[in-house]
């Protein structure tokens, strides 16, 4: 039984290994620090700009500085904070994030 | 022929013990040596309570604090408990699922270093004598491998852009850049990422194969070493747990190493019994080769100018024998992990001069040095402990056996 549910946990990250190839995103996918993301960040709620202290309670994430996974897991993070606690807040999130040395995208929320 | 293995002392609560509890010798030391890392480095006060979790089952939780707190519990004492020996698997069990369940409970808490360790807890814990210590190793072997394949796939590394703009905020090292300048622009980045990419398919396959597997121990510990080097960092707890878990590669004595001294000299016994001192598990039997029965052999004059070492029907000698000596016994570990996880002062960074002596000394490089000064030491043993020479053993006195 325990060598069973060994190897399912295994055969598990396999699978989210793979998963992974198929979306932008890297959850539980084995990819130690591959990515060096410079983003910044704002957020207004109601028209209000938050400071970086505000924001960094909000999401648990720095204002402004380099993440270490994708952009993707970044965006996942606020995307669901916005989604889930701060749905009554309508808040207004700018991200702009250079992926690995490359060109300057950006984020916004909500979304179009 | 070297005595068999004894277990002994099964209730034993000294952390530096290792037989005869219920995970095999490398996979006890991987245990213990992790659980120094979850409490020297305060892991367990880290323990998230849930936010923004990847299952939304754990919003249940989220007002709650006995959520965290639960987790924070269950590291600490889990361990403890792996220290101290105390129902060693189970413990490695609640410590394993304590790092996945925070890691599931919130998307913030996920580090690859706390899921590594959370991993291979889980899979220590499910560690079955059938299965071996393959579990763990397959759980490192995925990691390079995924590793690997994550950056093979990536642009930005094949071309050496990420390491060019990841270098200017993570090298510390002004001789990176120094060097860098000599060469055409994104050449020596190009060369670090690709080198990774090989190092990190190359840990893995070698680490597949029983000849190959010191080679990609060595290579992995090289990766390890060159990126704290560079950047003073340790990735979390990456840089121990990584190295830590290669040990489940090791493979133990299957009986006890007979180490062969010199009885006629002073200072040979008194090195045995300081090396004794240091062996808790008892696992080197140290005969005076004047009175074994059995050379292996070695004629008597090699054993009248060397000390050997006979494990598993391989020899060593010199410095090579105190070097084995060491990296069998389970002290040395504690020791190496407790001077790498000091604080590091402001000024003084020693954590990678640490790990650069310490991966010299037990490298190939350092053996003619190594053996120079064994050689030094045995030619003047006796004048170092003049007058303390005739220690044999009397026939009648029974051999260590352990």
């Amino acid at each position: 039984m325990k060598q069973i549910a060994a190897i399912c946990f295994l055969l598990l990250q396999i699978v989210s290994v793979v998963y992974a190839r198929f979306v932008p995103s890297r959850w539980l996918a084995w990819a130690p620090n591959d990515y060096a993301i410079g983003y910044k960040m704002q957020v207004h709620i109601h028209g209000r700009p938050l400071s970086a202290d505000e924001i960094g309670k909000r999401y648990s994430l720095l204002s402004e500085g380099v993440y270490e996974n994708p952009a993707q897991n970044m965006i996942d993070i606020i995307r669901q904070n916005e989604q889930t606690y701060g749905r009554n807040e309508q808040a207004e999130v700018e991200l702009a994030y250079r992926p690995n040395g490359g060109p300057v995208q950006e984020w916004r929320w909500p979304q179009n | 022929m070297a005595a068999k293995l004894n277990l002994h002392e099964l209730g034993s609560r000294n952390p530096f013990r290792l037989a005869g509890l219920d995970l095999p010798v490398p996979l006890a030391l991987v245990a213990k040596l992790l659980a120094v890392c979850i409490l020297g480095r305060f892991l367990w006060r880290d323990m998230p309570d849930p936010f923004l979790p990847m299952l939304p089952l754990f919003d249940l939780f989220h007002s709650t604090p006995y959520f965290g707190w639960l987790l924070r519990i269950a590291v600490l004492s889990g361990a403890i408990a792996v220290l101290l020996n105390y129902r060693m698997r189970a413990a490695c069990l609640v410590i394993g699922s304590a790092f996945l369940l925070g890691t599931l409970a919130s998307r913030v808490y996920f580090e690859n270093n706390r899921m590594f360790l959370g991993c291979v807890f889980f899979l220590l814990g499910l560690y079955q004598q059938r299965t071996g210590p393959w579990l763990v190793r397959a759980q490192v072997m995925l990691v390079f491998l995924s590793a690997g394949l994550n950056k093979l796939l990536d642009p930005s590394w094949r071309s050496g852009h990420f390491f060019d703009y990841w270098s200017h905020y993570a090298i510390n090292k002004s001789q990176y850049f120094q060097l860098a300048s000599f060469f055409p622009n994104l050449y020596l980045p190009r060369f670090m990422s690709w080198m990774t990419i090989v190092m990190e398919f190359s840990i893995m396959i070698g680490l597949l194969f029983r000849r190959t597997r010191v080679f990609a121990i060595f290579i992995g510990l090289l990766l390890a070493l060159g990126m704290n080097v560079l950047t003073e960092r340790t990735f979390g707890v990456f840089f121990y747990a990584m190295p830590i878990c290669y040990l489940a590669f090791i493979e133990w004595p299957r009986s006890n190493p007979t180490v062969l001294y010199d009885g006629d000299c002073g200072f040979c016994f008194r090195t045995r019994g300081w090396m004794e001192r240091f062996d808790l598990e008892k696992l080197f039997v140290w005969k005076p080769f004047q009175q074994a029965k059995d050379l292996h052999g070695i004629s008597p004059e090699d054993l009248r100018k060397r000390l050997y070492l006979v494990a598993d029907e391989k020899k060593y000698s010199g410095f090579g024998a105190f070097k084995i000596m060491l990296l069998y016994n389970p002290i040395t570990y504690f020791a190496m992990l407790t001077a790498l996880m000091m604080p590091q002062s402001l000024y003084l960074h020693h954590r990678s001069w640490v790990a650069v002596l310490l991966a010299l000394f037990f490298s190939p490089l350092f053996a003619p040095v190594g053996e120079a000064a064994y050689a030094l030491v045995a030619r003047n043993r006796n004048r170092i402990l003049s007058g303390e020479t005739c220690v044999l053993e009397p026939p009648s006195h029974p051999s260590h056996q352990a």
